[in-house]
């Protein structure tokens, strides 16, 4: 895997006035920390750092002045409305010093369940990893083909690659579950049953055994 | 249809939707998600047709979950009255919707039948909505 560069500026205000002046300017709050004494408050181009996020590097060179610092990406804040970056924290790492690390999983193929009518459920979108910076995996791809209806697939089916897995073996990533066939007339006969009902309401029980009391 | 099972109060007052959503904003369980751009009330009658729509459209190997559900009783007076004499009784249930709020979810269909299925949803809801996927 690739590293990627940036350019970051350190940024000498803080708090959210401080940020939403740097987001109108076209640039996106940061900090970055891990072996740096203390964290420090920068802020990247947010052009750059979009463009950045489209590729897979493994690290991430940052250069903060005369100085440059390898790191990764750790958090991530986006706009709940247009997605745009809120906040990016970076996290320095050291040469050989092993990181723990969230990576995404990949499931390719189409499960032979599939086929036969299953659903597939992907349950972990992620794991947890044990990593050397240099080899810092952009996605784990898991090749799903073999599944059949009522199969799952287990962390400890993922052949392990320079990298050591942290989450328990026994995790389930996949599995194809049996279908469930919901027939159109239970449908509505549930509508009907369901709408005639009315939610119990709590106060009024207790206003009935309060005056049964007395 | 949805609506809740027992509580505590039979009426609510009609409240404010300020701000975009703080919770369920982002795709948790997943693949592709329905996000609304707008604020606004859902019924439990267009959650279900929503919901139907993408069952149908999925056929089989899909999963779908509702990120929302209607809470709040919106009451109604009956036709030709007057005003006055009290809050008119509870009529149906909706669902409060800020603006980034992830509606529905879609996991175990590939791409294009995802983003057919929920425009197919979209035409259900009273709000502008987005197919969003999951980084």
């Amino acid at each position: 895997m690739s590293e990627a560069k940036l350019v970051a500026e350190l940024r000498e205000d803080h708090g959210k006035a401080s940020a939403r002046r740097v987001r109108r300017a076209g640039r996106v709050p940061a900090i970055l920390y891990g072996e740096v004494k203390d964290p420090l408050a920068l802020s990247v181009d947010a052009h750059a750092l979009e463009m950045l996020m489209k590729k897979t590097f493994s690290t991430i060179d940052i250069e903060v002045g005369s100085k440059s610092h390898q790191v990764i990406v750790r958090d991530i804040q986006r706009h709940p409305v247009n997605d745009s970056f809120m906040h990016i924290d970076f996290m320095q790492v050291k040469k050989g010093h092993k990181i723990s690390m969230m990576v995404d999983v990949r499931f390719e193929g189409k499960p032979k369940g599939i086929k036969e009518g299953g659903i597939l459920d992907a349950i972990k979108h992620e794991v947890e990893i044990s990593v050397l910076p240099k080899d810092i995996p952009g996605e784990i791809v898991v090749n799903i083909d073999d599944l059949g209806i009522g199969e799952a697939l287990r962390v400890k089916d993922i052949k392990a690659e320079n990298f050591e897995l942290l989450d328990d073996p026994e995790d389930v990533l996949v599995r194809v579950e049996v279908p469930r066939i919901e027939t159109e007339e239970e449908t509505t006969e549930e509508i009907l049953e369901e709408e005639a009902a009315e939610p119990e309401v709590i106060t009024a029980r207790e206003k009935e055994e309060s005056e049964d009391q007395d | 249809m949805l609506m809740p099972k027992r509580v505590k109060y039979r009426k609510k007052q009609r409240g404010k939707m300020k701000g975009n959503a703080q919770t369920g904003n982002y795709i948790a369980f997943g693949k592709y998600g329905l996000k609304a751009m707008e604020s606004g009330w859902i019924t439990s009658r267009q959650i279900e047709a929503t919901r139907i729509a993408i069952t149908r459209h999925v056929k089989r190997g899909g999963k779908v979950w509702i990120r929302i559900f209607p809470d709040k009783p919106v009451t109604k007076k009956p036709a030709e009255t007057r005003m006055g004499k009290g809050k008119g009784s509870p009529e149906y249930w909706v669902a409060v919707v800020r603006a980034g709020r992830i509606l529905f979810e879609l996991e175990g269909v590939d791409f294009n039948l995802a983003k057919e299925a929920m425009r197919l949803a979209s035409h259900k809801l009273p709000i502008k909505t987005k197919f969003v996927v999951k980084e």
